[in-house]
Formats: C-alpha cells, structure tokens, sequence
C-alpha cells in the first residue's frame, strides 16, 4: 500500500502532467523566446477534429476499408478569421487549384468545393460526418492555415500543430510566415489517409510591415505562395499514399463497383442496346436469306 | 459462367481481371480471363446477349469453329494492345472488345454488299466513338479503345485468313 503523502504527491504530478499536455494541445500556436509581438490567424484541424474534452475512438477495427472511386469534398478548416488581404473569391481561387490537383488522380469519381460555413468551428468528426452525409462525400480534404505577422524587435519563432505533431517555423522580425496544410480524411473509417504541408516566410521593411495595408498585401502573397508550395507538395504526397498503401496495406482501398479491391483507373467493354437492336436484324437478315436461297 | 462467378465472388474478379501491374508481374492468364468477367449484371447481360447473337450468326455461316479458333489469339493480343494503347489505364473487363472483333471478323468472312454496308456503320460508329466518347447509362467508365482495336484485329485475322486460303487455293 502507499504511503499517503507519496500518493498526494503522484496524484498532484499526474494532475500536473495531464493540465500541461491539456495546453500544449489545445492551443494550436505557440511562441518561443518571447519579447517579440505578433498578429495570426489560424484555423486548426487538430483544434476542429479533436477539440478539448474529445475522447479519441476509433471508428471501426482492423484495416479501414476506404471505397474508391471517391466522392471529395474539399474545405477550409472554418475559423473566426480569415487571413488578411485574403478575400472570398481569393480564397474560392486557391481551393480551385487544390482541386485541380486532385481531380487528375484516378481514385476521384467527383471533387467539389465545399462553402466553409457549412463546419462549425471545433465541430469534430460528428459535424463533419454531417457535412458528408448532406453532401455526398466519402473523403474529405481540410485546408488548414496558420500566419504571423512578426512586427517585434526580436525574432520569434512559432509552432504549429499538425495532425502528426508540431512543426516549428523559425522567423525573424518584421516578417510574415505562413503555413498551410492538407490534410485528406476518410470520413467512412476517420482514417487520415495523406497530409501535404505548404509554407512561405516573406520580410518586409521595418517600417512597411506596421502599414497595415502593406501588411495585407504581404499576408495574402505569402498566403498565395504557401498554398502554391503546398499544391506542389500535395501531388508527391498523393503518390506517396499509393506507394505506402501497396507496401504497408494500413488501408483496404475498396472498388465501390465491383466490390474487389481497387485497382486504379480502369473500365469495362460493353454492348449497348441498339447494338444488340442491329445483332439481332443482321441474324433475321441471314436466316431469311438462307430460307429463300 | 465465368461472367457470373466474376459477379458473385469479388475474389474470383480480382483473379481474372485484365490488370497491367498482374500482367506484369506474370500473371498470364488475364489476357484471356480479362474478356470473360463482367462489372455488374447490366454489363454481363448485355455483353452475353450479343455473345449468342453473334455466334448463332457465326453458326449459321458455318465459321463458329474458325471464330472460335481465332479467339484464342485475339484475346490476348486485344489485350496487350490496349495495354500499350492506353497506358494510364490499370484495369480492363468485359467481353465487347472481342465482340467489335468478332463483328469485323465475320463481316469480312460474309462479304458482298450488305456486309459492306454493315462494315461501313460498324466504322461510323467506332469513329463516333472515338471522337464523342460517351458512357451511356453504363455504371462504370466504358473503354472505347478496346472495341476499336478488336474491330481492327478482327478485320486483321479474316483478311490474313482470306489471304491464306486464296495462296492455298492458288498453291
């Protein structure tokens, strides 16, 4: 049995361990070496999909099963604000170019933008399901973001959440850093299926970065740059699910069809029914000939 | 009965169907199998429909035996033809490239001016494919190149075939 006082003092450590890795997680941006200011905006997919109090569960054992050809759905990670200078019709732009991406692999039946609006800001899986339900999808994309504006006197760096851990984005003073991500769920099993990362880190001068219009024009380039590394990214990302998928098999890729397992871009030879029509009168065609000769 | 076993049992599908990286690997036998198993019920149907219509007319122009004969190395060549025609393509199923082959074979083998007329909607309708592919109501991506090239290697065979048997007669 233990001792009293020894328990007090476990139980208090354990209490201290859990609050300490309650905020590591919970806040999705942090700041080393402190002393220097910053303005951001970030919406997290760890913060949407896991918000506090969510206990992990699996949605279903053994090797997911994710059924190909797929119908995508591709978003932003809703947040209470939007990167600056970055307008609507921006934003629609740079998700059209996601799905460019996308649209050429094999394993797409249909890809389409889904309106921000329609998640609800730390929703979780429950809301997403919802949103694929309501939309037909079976995979979903989420772009998530994160961008600081550096305008200290001293260099500060900052951390990112990611779905995999925390990514650490070294930065100097009067500088804009961005990071974005994509990460591509199977809603069916909640399994992450590939993740691509983007980022762009661009100066200004000292004095250009305080106007806040120069400030704007400066976020929306980086934004723009970030996604533009991160769609290059997506596609090695996708070729590097494929690879994984046929080497380790950590999912079962399912032909929605045919019900074996995926194959890649493939089809069938088929009659049509006119065809059949004109097989059927070129036979009458002959046994009437035959009959007379 | 392959048709169908390919229907009910996903594992006997995945054995048989045309698949580039099997073929590759050595699996031989799918240049074969690959013609004979089917996407749904719909497409078997369809697909086994023209299969009798054709050779009931093979049959009554006594070439069903011939027919037969030549299938055995159209469907592999079908095959390997459109593996290398279309290389983005990973899987292939379904009976209808040897059917288009089929059709050409035994319009040629027939001749005269009814068969020419055939011939000429047979080409009509595979260069409307080529230029306006459609899926029709088909549930799955329906792959034109294969009927275009069966057509071709069908017409390839009988006039090899005709050539043949005028050098014999000649010999």
């Amino acid at each position: 049995m233990d001792h009293p006082r020894l328990s007090t003092t476990r139980r208090f450590a354990r209490a201290f361990a859990v609050a300490l890795a309650t905020v590591a997680i919970a806040g999705c941006t942090s700041f080393f070496s402190g002393g220097g200011s910053r303005s951001g905006v970030s919406s997290s997919v760890v913060d949407y999909l896991y918000p506090p109090g969510t206990k992990f569960e699996p949605a279903q054992e053994g090797v997911p099963e994710v059924r190909l050809p797929a119908r995508v759905g591709l978003m932003f990670v809703p947040s209470s604000r939007t990167p600056a200078g970055l307008t609507v019709a921006d934003r629609q732009q740079l998700l059209e170019k996601v799905r460019d991406t996308f649209k050429a692999q094999p394993f797409i039946d249909r890809i389409e933008i889904v309106p921000d609006s329609y998640l609800r800001p730390r929703g979780g899986f429950e809301n997403l399901e919802q949103v694929a339900r309501l939309q037909g999808l079976d995979i979903v994309a989420l772009v998530s973001y994160d961008q600081v504006a550096n305008t200290g006197d001293t260099a500060a760096s900052f951390l990112y959440w990611t779905i995999i851990g925390a990514y650490t984005v070294p930065a100097t003073r009067n500088q804009v850093s961005t990071f974005v991500e994509t990460t591509v769920f199977d809603v069916g099993s909640r399994t992450m299926l590939l993740r691509a990362p983007g980022q762009d880190q661009r100066d200004a001068g000292s004095t250009a970065i305080r106007a806040s219009e120069a400030r704007d024009e400066l976020s929306r380039a980086s934004f723009q740059a970030a996604m533009a590394d991160m769609t290059t990214n997506l596609d090695g990302a996708i070729l590097s699910f494929s690879e994984r998928v046929r080497a380790e098999g950590q999912v079962k890729l399912v032909d929605r069809r045919s019900g074996g397992s995926w194959k890649g871009r493939g089809g069938g030879g088929s009659m049509l029914g006119w065809e059949l029509g004109a097989l059927l009168g070129a036979l009458a065609l002959l046994m009437l000939a035959r009959r007379r000769g | 009965m392959v048709a169908l076993a390919g229907l009910h049992w996903p594992a006997v599908f995945d054995a048989l169907v045309l698949e580039r990286d099997a073929v590759l690997r050595g699996q031989l036998w799918r240049l074969w199998s690959g013609h004979l198993v089917h996407l749904d019920l719909r497409h078997a149907t369809f697909n086994l429909a023209a299969l009798a219509l054709l050779a009931a007319i093979a049959a009554r122009m006594r070439q069903l035996p011939a027919l037969l004969r030549t299938s055995l190395l159209l469907m592999p060549l079908l095959s390997i033809g459109l593996l290398l025609a279309a290389p983005a393509l990973q899987w292939y199923a379904g009976l209808s490239g040897l059917l288009h082959g089929w059709a050409a074979w035994l319009l040629l083998r027939h001749g005269g001016r009814i068969a020419l007329a055939a011939g000429i909607v047979l080409a009509a309708k595979l260069a409307w494919e080529q230029i306006a592919p459609a899926t029709g109501s088909m549930a799955f991506p329906v792959i034109h190149a294969a009927h275009l090239i069966g057509a071709l290697l069908g017409a390839g065979f009988a006039l090899i075939d005709r050539k043949t048997r005028h050098a014999a007669r000649g010999g």
